[in-house]
C-alpha cells in the first residue's frame, strides 16, 4: 500500500512538473523579442543625434529628441502588446549602476567629437563616433534579438 | 533539496500553472494566462484572487486605449513559494524521502 501510495504521488509530482515546464516554454514563447527594425531605427537617430551635436550642428535637436522618444515608448508598447513583459534579471543597483556608465558615455561621445572637432579640425570625427554609437547599440539589440531565438532552439533540443 | 517545502495553495492544477506561467516572466496580462490555461474568466479570477489573498501575485491595473488591462506578477513571497514547491516536487520524484 504504502509502495502504491509512493508510487502514485511520484508520478503526480512528475506531471506537475512536465505541466510546470509547459507553462514555463509557454510563457517565454510570448515574448516579443526586440523588434530590430525599431532597434536599427533608434540606433541611428541617437547616432545621427551624437554626429550632429558634436559637429555643433543643434537645428535638428530637438526633433531627434523627439523621434528618440517616440521609437523608445514605440519600442516598449511592441513588447506588452504581447500580453507578457520579459523578467529583467537585474536588480536595481545594477541597473543604476550601468545607467551611471551609459549617461557619461553618450556625454563624452559629444564632447569628444566637439573636441576633435573644433581643435584638430578633424570634421569628420563626430560623424565616426555617430557612426560608431550606432553600431555599438544596433549590435546590443541583434545580439538580444539573437540571443532570445538561440535560447529557444536550445529548450526545444 | 534542503528546505523545499510542499505547499497546497500552489499545487492545485490551475494555480500551479499560473505560477509556472508567471514565473519566468516580469508580468503577464489577464487574457494571456487565461489563454494558456484554457478556462473562464471567473474560474481564473477565483484562482488569482486565491493566490493574491496569501500574498503570493500582485496585480497592476493599466489603460490602453480606453481598455482597462490586468498584470499580474509574483511577489518575491510567491516566487520563494513556487521555488519551494517545485524543489519538493522534484523530491518526491527522485523518492529522497
Amino acid at each position: 500500500m504504502t509502495n502504491t501510495n509512493k508510487h502514485l504521488k511520484s508520478q503526480d509530482a512528475q506531471e506537475a512538473l512536465d505541466s510546470i515546464k509547459k507553462m514555463e516554454n509557454a510563457g517565454l514563447k510570448r515574448i516579443v523579442p526586440a523588434s530590430r527594425l525599431l532597434g536599427a531605427i533608434l540606433a541611428i537617430l541617437i547616432g545621427t543625434q551624437i554626429a550632429l551635436l558634436g559637429a555643433g550642428i543643434r537645428t535638428y535637436n530637438t526633433i531627434l529628441i523627439v523621434l528618440i522618444v517616440i521609437m523608445t515608448i514605440a519600442i516598449i508598447n511592441k513588447n506588452r502588446s504581447a500580453g507578457v513583459t520579459e523578467r529583467i534579471l537585474l536588480s536595481k543597483r545594477k541597473i543604476f549602476i550601468l545607467l551611471c556608465c551609459i549617461i557619461p558615455l553618450y556625454f563624452s561621445a559629444i564632447i569628444g567629437g566637439q573636441y576633435l572637432h573644433s581643435h584638430f579640425n578633424y570634421f569628420w570625427a563626430p560623424f565616426v563616433i555617430g557612426g560608431i554609437v550606432t553600431i555599438s547599440i544596433w549590435s546590443l539589440i541583434a545580439s538580444a534579438y539573437h540571443s532570445h531565438f538561440n535560447k529557444f532552439n536550445k529548450d526545444n533540443n | 533539496m534542503e528546505g523545499s517545502k510542499f505547499d497546497t495553495i500552489i499545487h492545485a492544477p490551475n494555480r500551479l500553472q499560473i505560477c509556472a506561467l508567471l514565473s519566468p516572466l516580469e508580468q503577464v496580462e489577464f487574457r494571456v494566462i487565461r489563454e494558456e490555461l484554457g478556462v473562464s474568466d471567473s474560474v481564473l479570477s477565483k484562482h488569482l484572487k486565491q493566490l493574491e489573498d496569501v500574498g503570493y501575485i500582485k496585480q497592476k491595473k493599466s489603460k490602453v486605449n480606453g481598455r482597462e488591462r490586468r498584470w499580474f506578477h509574483l511577489t518575491a513571497k510567491g516566487r520563494k513559494a513556487f521555488e519551494l514547491h517545485v524543489q519538493e516536487l522534484k523530491r518526491i520524484v527522485s523518492g529522497l524521502l
